[in-house]
């Protein structure tokens, strides 16, 4: 107990570091929490959340009860698998390139347009888009047009929507990780890459050896973060790059989207509290998953 | 240690927050009033009885609540163009002044800009926040069934009675479970479905919009329309990306909700899949895909983001097809900034969501209930309360240009876009008591009354059906309306086709449940109400 | 070598610029489209070289430039504010966290994790400001609700901590006599620039485009930020087109509204910001931090 009460008071500078975020979690995330337990319960403002009748499960119901619970499911993680990967590919890709290009002006210029697009809300991507991709009007059309090709009509075309959605995702989305990872390599130590250059190794070697293997756990660390929110989708890019067109609803309905569409004429709180926490749980325990695998493979890294 | 502290902590603020979130405290009326209401549910009748009784009494005792010495700020939320016009203070203060002999209370507007409306008082209405009312323009029943507002039928009579005699016909639509949650205003209810077109075509084509009277005629008018400029985009989609609307079925069928309703003067308990109806087959799925292949429809038309008016301004669109009411020739002129020439077709017919749709209701945590109730009673009774939350200050965001029409429009110097009070005279309670904008047929308000008199009343007028025991199937078969309702009402699909499919994936996702839960309550409503 | 060295430099740029091309041309589009006539959208679609050029969208949006000066003041205030307390219990968080042990750490690392994870959702979040911390229509309800620490942050800069931070700088740090506040300030956050202006980066980001705390917890004009300004714009225009039905008096937004070019400018309007701050930002972004000359 002595031992306990020494040690305690050994860390305490870390514990003081710790409190305010502490505290603030504890008010911005945790007691508001509580009201996950709306989830579970038919809702009646007249005696308050806490004495509203209990449900159980009953609304979770309309998440699997449904012919299109399958289809929702698999979209979410399909979309979510591809966007992780493609994102952190084209992300490690450009932060490498620009931590190795010398001129100063070319890496601030290619930065700052890499980043931008991360400025543009879904609303108005969803208008690029359509600039893009309308029937009669859109830019597309008119070079299909001009190099003696009929029009799609990409709105009533399915297949061409994964792709879409894909470029689109990762349009918005690439210049936010490559910062992450360039930032990342900038912390190398510096007398590595020195080293190499006395040994006369070359550039590729360098990046497959040097730069790539320590940007690994900040690799891992984002991994290990986007796992846990492959059960959700921006409900942006999957409902208003689209359109809500009808025609691309197999491919584009996401668990976010089918709540939507589901519960405009509902308007239930509780419905909808039930869908966030099922994406919640599930994502929660891939994440447990993922970093039981990690601890394994290379404890340093894991979350937890 | 720190975990159980922290846990400890947590938990307290946990319970505190939740326990108080319903009731506010000090206040017994609210809390009150809701076991009342549930003993009197049983009886019709004697609701009356017992007003009556106790009607000599009735008088002190209101004056007793309204008149407490305990002056309370009356919040009133509604939907606006901006969150703080200009003659706010001044519109409260007159409002105060004349509210002040009836009860000790002063108003407060809190203006929710209408593209933020419906989250902002959302929140409002789950929060527990003391707001006394909140305007609504969806159907009261969500908020109703889970409580976020009260339920105010024994107020009514007591401390708006000026109110229920005004109104007391439009109640039977807002009732839900024969109780009223809400007070719909007074407006335009029922409209007609028809076309409405660019007025500078029709001439030019000298096409007598009278001449239009059938879809038939619509159809010859669009072939003409097409044939003399191949260029022009003769329909573009209404509101809901559909060139053949919602309001398509208005005529004919009564929804119920989304898919499922019954036919407008037929047996109230034939309850049927809309979209399995001889009446979609024709007048929607093959009309659409007839105009359609005829090259009449704009392209993209079930996701092109433009609105209609945006469409008819740039010059290059005919016309659309949509609910019409006396007021919508003037309404869409205005919005397009051209002119257009309105010709209804369908007759029309009130439904339960024709005049439940725009209503005040009375928060659960508002702590005065009765002043609340009282307020609405003036906004639907004195014309002076009326003017004020239609047009601001006379003088200043106003002038009468025609006293003995009761014209009105804005003074020298003065516009929309720098008026001090811009509100719409369908949310001010009845704003048939005030002024007439000069824009505005003078007997406008004489057209919507012969409107909403004159049509065809549906068989369940007044019946709001209760989604609680099919949710799951509500929210699947909304899904499936997505997939195929816009695309079939443009007319892209093959309608033998994409209608068949469309039935069937609405069967799998359980319609048959919720048509035989609506026939249940229906049943059970045409009991209780005769 | 030299020459190699070359050819590496003009195939990283040629790839980096071509990738920057294909990024930029849906902006460029979009900043045309700001400055096209409404009409000439509708009827031909969007161009990169419109026929008729118009300032309207700019206009409608200039006729709120009193509220938008005042909405700057909010905007840059709460960015400051937020962003710095942010920052610094992020930083302080994530380093406690990279402490290679303490009692309680698993806890702590759990704790923060959850919260990535699990959220009460919006109602609860809302009656908690509202209703106990009274924030409704107060400065602090933009700056606390939401973005003020997130988990992915620190976990971040732990991670950085973790991987490029030497422990032995730390441990001499140590010995040296320094407390741990000082090691964090003296030692670690000098050679852990990047991370931390990255993090700072989305942190002031996060706050300058931040709409949602004002859209939940301010009504009142007042205390706008100028992305609240916007959006409300945004979503009135698309809130009137769509039902205008139910809309005849706001006249403010009658037909003469370019709601196609409005979108766009409000976009541009938007992103402003960023390429004001950016390159000053960008100045932290070097390489170069020599940790073995530290080291010695």
């Amino acid at each position: 107990m002595k031992n306990k009460k020494v040690k305690i008071k050994r860390y305490l500078p870390v514990y003081f570091m710790l409190l305010p975020g502490f505290l603030y979690l504890l008010v911005n995330n945790y007691i508001p929490m509580a009201g996950l337990i709306i989830a579970f319960k038919n809702l009646d403002f007249s005696v308050g959340i806490l004495r509203s009748e209990w449900t159980g499960f009953k609304n979770f119901e309309f998440l699997f009860r449904t012919p299109d619970a399958w289809r929702i499911t698999r979209n979410t993680i399909g979309y979510n698998t591809v966007f992780i990967i493609v994102n952190l590919v084209v992300a490690v890709l450009f932060a490498v390139l620009l931590s190795e290009i010398h001129s100063k002006k070319a890496v601030k210029t290619y930065q700052t347009i890499i980043l931008l697009p991360y400025m543009v809300s879904m609303v108005i991507v969803s208008y690029l888009a359509y600039a893009f991709l309308a029937g009669d009007t859109g830019l597309l059309n008119g070079i299909r047009h001009s190099l003696g090709l009929e029009p799609v009509s990409w709105y009533s075309e399915p297949k061409y929507w994964p792709v879409i959605l894909t470029l689109v995702n990762a349009w918005k989305g690439v210049g936010y990780g490559a910062v992450i990872y360039l930032a990342s390599i900038l912390g190398i130590d510096r007398s590595l890459y020195e080293a190499a250059a006395v040994d006369g190794i070359g550039k590729m070697q360098e990046i497959r050896y040097i730069t790539l293997p320590l940007i690994k756990p900040t690799v891992i660390t984002m991994l290990l973060l986007s796992i846990g929110r492959v059960f959700y989708s921006d409900f942006g890019l999957f409902y208003q790059v689209p359109m809500n067109s009808g025609a691309l609803i197999d491919v584009t309905n996401t668990i976010d989207t089918y709540v939507y569409r589901g519960l405009i004429a509902l308007g239930d709180i509780s419905m909808s509290s039930a869908a966030g926490v099922y994406q919640s749980v599930i994502g929660f325990l891939l994440v447990i998953a993922a970093n039981w695998i990690t601890n394994k493979l290379s404890k340093e890294n894991a979350l937890f | 240690m720190k975990k159980k502290l922290a846990m400890m902590l947590g938990m307290t603020l946990i319970i505190g927050t939740l326990a108080g979130c319903g009731s506010t405290g000090d206040t017994g009326t609210a809390a009150d009033t809701e076991p009342a209401a549930e003993q009197t549910d049983s009886g019709q009748g004697t609701d009356a009885g017992v007003d009556a009784a106790t009607e000599s009494d009735a008088a002190s005792e209101t004056d007793s609540v309204l008149k407490d010495g305990n002056m309370v700020t009356l919040k009133v939320v509604c939907p606006g163009g901006t969150a703080s016009p200009g003659s706010k203070g001044e519109v409260e203060a007159a409002i105060n002044e004349i509210i002040a002999p009836y009860m000790d209370a002063q108003i407060e507007f809190e203006f929710l800009e209408w593209g933020v409306f419906q989250e902002q008082k959302n929140l409002i209405l789950s929060s527990g926040e003391d707001y006394s009312l909140v305007f609504t323009f969806d159907s009261s029943r969500n908020y109703a069934m889970s409580h976020q507002v009260l339920d105010i039928t024994d107020l009514l009579p007591v401390y708006a009675p000026g109110l229920t005699e005004e109104m007391g016909t439009y109640f039977d639509a807002c009732k839900i479970g024969g109780r009223l949650y809400g007070v719909p205003t007074f407006h335009e209810y029922a409209s007609r479905h028809g076309i409405t077109g660019m007025t500078s075509v029709l001439n030019e084509l000298s096409i007598d919009p009278e001449s239009i009277q059938s879809w038939e005629d619509v159809d010859a008018m669009l072939a003409k329309v097409h044939e003399a400029h191949p260029e022009m985009n003769c329909l573009v989609p209404v509101d809901t990306n559909m060139i053949l609307s919602g309001a398509w079925s208005n005529a004919s069928i009564s929804k119920i909700i989304d898919g499922v309703g019954v036919y407008a003067e037929g047996d109230p308990l034939d309850v049927v899949n809309i979209y399995a109806t001889p009446e979609y087959m024709e007048e929607v799925a093959k009309r659409a895909y007839d105009w359609n292949q005829k090259g009449y429809v704009i392209a993209d038309a079930s996701t092109i983001p433009e609105a209609r008016q945006e469409l008819l301004a740039a010059g290059n669109s005919f016309a659309f097809c949509g609910g019409i009411h006396p007021g919508t020739k003037t309404q869409e002129a205005k919005n397009a900034g051209v002119d257009v020439t309105t010709m209804p077709i369908d007759r029309a017919v009130l439904n339960t969501s024709s005049v439940d749709f725009a209503q005040y209701m009375v928060p659960t945590a508002c702590s005065t209930p009765e002043k609340a109730v009282k307020l609405l009673d003036l906004m639907y009774t004195d014309p002076d309360i009326v003017n004020l939350i239609s047009y601001g200050i006379e003088g200043k965001d106003y002038e009468i240009k025609d006293a003995e029409r009761n014209i009105i429009g804005y003074p020298e110097g003065v516009d929309s876009s720098n008026v001090g009070w811009n509100n719409e005279t369908w949310l001010v309670g009845n704003g048939e008591l005030g002024y007439v904008w000069e824009t505005d047929d003078p007997d406008i308000w004489e057209q919507y009354r012969e409107l909403n008199e004159n049509s065809v009343k549906s068989c369940i007028f007044g019946f709001t059906f209760d989604p609680q025991n099919v949710k799951t199937q509500v929210t699947a078969i909304q899904n499936v309306i997505s997939k195929y309702g816009a695309t079939i009402g443009c007319g892209y699909a093959d309608p033998e086709e994409s209608v068949a499919k469309f039935v069937e994936e609405l069967e799998a996702a359980g319609i048959n449940d919720v048509i035989a839960e609506a026939k249940t309550q229906i049943q059970a409503w045409m009991e209780e109400n005769g | 070598m030299r020459k190699k060295e070359l050819s590496y430099q003009i195939l990283f740029n040629v790839v980096m610029a071509a990738f920057s091309v294909l990024i930029l041309l849906p902006l460029l589009l979009l900043f045309v489209a700001s400055f096209t006539d409404n009409s000439e959208i509708i009827l031909r679609g969007y161009s990169f070289f419109p026929h008729q050029l118009s300032l309207s969208a700019y206009g409608y949006i200039w006729q709120e430039k009193a509220q938008i000066f005042s909405a700057y003041f909010i905007t840059i205030a709460v960015t400051f504010v937020g962003t710095s307390v942010g920052l610094i219990i992020s930083v302080m968080y994530a380093y406690a966290l990279s402490k290679p042990y303490f009692p309680g750490k698993r806890f702590f690392s759990l704790y923060i994790l959850f919260t990535m994870l699990f959220n009460g959702g919006l109602v609860p979040t809302y009656i908690m400001y509202t209703r106990y911390l009274h924030m409704k229509n107060t400065i602090f309800a933009l700056i606390l609700p939401a973005l003020l620490m997130n988990a992915f942050n620190v976990l971040l800069i732990r991670s950085y901590f973790n991987n490029n931070v030497p422990a032995s700088l730390v441990e001499a740090a140590r010995i040296d006599g320094a407390t741990e506040m000082q090691t964090l300030v003296r030692v670690v956050v000098p050679v852990s620039k990047p991370i931390i202006v990255t993090i700072g980066l989305f942190i002031g980001l996060a706050y300058w485009n931040d709409w949602q705390n004002g859209l939940y917890y301010v009504t009142k004009p007042e205390l706008y930020s100028v992305q609240q300004i916007l959006n409300n714009m945004l979503r009135n225009i698309e809130y009137l087109t769509k039902n205008s039905s139910a809309v005849q008096k706001s006249t403010t937004l009658a037909g003469s509204l370019p709601a196609a070019t409005v979108r766009m400018a409000i976009a541009v309007v938007g992103m402003l910001p960023i390429l004001v701050i950016y390159p000053f930002v960008q100045k932290y972004f070097v390489r170069g931090i020599a940790l073995g000359a530290v080291k010695e």
